[in-house]
């Protein structure tokens, strides 16, 4: 007798003998099994049937079978060597690393000096000349060497001070003059 | 997902990263690992040694030259494997179509079997997977690879899906229509025989 449940039930059967099903489906499967002889028939039948499929399937190309070994050898023939890098580049790249390394270190070891403990350099004769005789053509020179100028003579003794007239000698001085004028 | 154990699969994992750093030792490791099932897989579609044997050694050269495509977290290495190896069965279908069964085989040549087996069942196993392969050779393709990869080598739905580069519910509509299609070619046969001769 085929009803709904014989039609799901060889739908599904293969599926269920797989364990693919869900458990409610499974369940509902195999309440029917129970009941209904012509599907129950039908799965013992798919289910040796599959047993022997399972056993005879992987015995395909069991007997027979190449030599494995040579293959591997055809295989390994055409496989990409590893290129082992040889020795004397590596001490290459050492032997550049290592001139690097000197090449960033020489200029602190070679003229390293305690500068903070030093005396200021004293001025270049080049520079003091130029004091002397001013350049009238670098007009920022000159003001600069004329404010140094104004700054020594401000540090000098007084009585190396040029003389400057006193007032009252200035009007002697405008009265001299008025007289002659 | 993964096929292999968890143990084994650690071990595989290690032989890939040994081939990656371009170890031979790696890639002996996994060929020894896999060749034979290749093999069967190779043998079980194109039903014939030559073909099979070319086919196993294209598919190692190929995957072994392409190791840094694989993805672990994307398929197993035998998912991968497999998928390498049926898309070269593939090719060769379309090079030699209709799938010729070697005749070597068919008339038993070189069937040396082990000294302990019985001439009878022997003779009975060799019948049986002859009938077998004579079934497999009238599958299409599609059905053949499904039924093998399922039954053959015991990969789940899921992973023949995966090999067959198709929905999960396509490759179980192909295994059961192929279950239904080997049925029918082989209850004529006895082949029910051979399952009491296997566990006897």
């Amino acid at each position: 007798m085929w009803n709904f449940n014989c039609h799901y039930c060889k739908a599904h059967l293969q599926s269920y003998m797989d364990g693919e099903l869900s458990p409610k489906a499974r369940r509902r499967i195999a309440l029917h099994l129970d009941r209904c002889p012509a599907c129950y028939n039908a799965y013992m039948q798919r289910r040796d049937f599959s047993h022997e499929l399972q056993h005879v399937i992987p015995l395909v190309g069991q007997r027979g079978a190449p030599d494995f070994k040579q293959m591997w050898g055809a295989i390994q023939a055409e496989l990409p060597r590893q290129e082992s890098q040889p020795r004397f580049y590596q001490a290459r790249y050492g032997m550049a690393l290592l001139a690097f390394t000197l090449m960033l270190i020489m200029p602190f070891t070679m003229g390293h000096r305690d500068i903070s403990r030093m005396p200021p350099s004293p001025p270049a004769p080049e520079l003091l000349a130029k004091r002397e005789t001013p350049d009238v053509t670098e007009p920022v020179v000159v003001a600069t060497i004329a404010a140094s100028i104004t700054v020594e003579s401000e540090l000098k003794p007084a009585t190396l001070l040029p003389t400057v007239p006193e007032p009252h000698n200035q009007e002697s001085l405008r009265g001299m003059d008025g007289n002659t004028n | 997902m993964r096929v292999e154990p968890a143990g084994q699969a650690e071990t595989i994992e290690k032989m890939i990263a040994r081939c990656l750093k371009g170890d031979q030792k790696g890639f002996e490791s996994l060929y020894s690992q896999f060749a034979s099932g290749i093999y069967r897989l190779c043998y079980s579609l194109l039903l014939h040694r030559q073909d099979a044997e070319d086919v196993t050694q294209e598919t190692f050269v190929y995957a072994f030259k392409n190791m840094q495509r694989y993805d672990a977290k994307r398929a197993s290495f035998k998912t991968w494997l497999y998928t390498i190896a049926i898309s070269r069965c593939r090719n060769q279908y379309r090079r030699k179509r209709p799938l010729l069964m070697d005749i070597a085989n068919l008339l038993h040549f070189d069937v040396p079997g082990p000294k302990s087996e019985t001439p009878e069942g022997s003779l009975a196993e060799q019948n049986a997977k002859d009938a077998v392969e004579a079934a497999l050779a009238s599958l299409s393709p599609r059905l053949r690879e499904a039924i093998v990869l399922r039954y053959g080598h015991g990969l789940t739905y899921r992973e023949v899906a995966e090999v067959m580069d198709c929905p999960q519910k396509t490759a179980e509509s192909r295994v059961r229509l192929a279950h239904e299609a080997l049925r029918s070619l082989l209850q004529p046969v006895g082949i029910g025989l051979l399952d009491e001769l296997l566990s006897g």
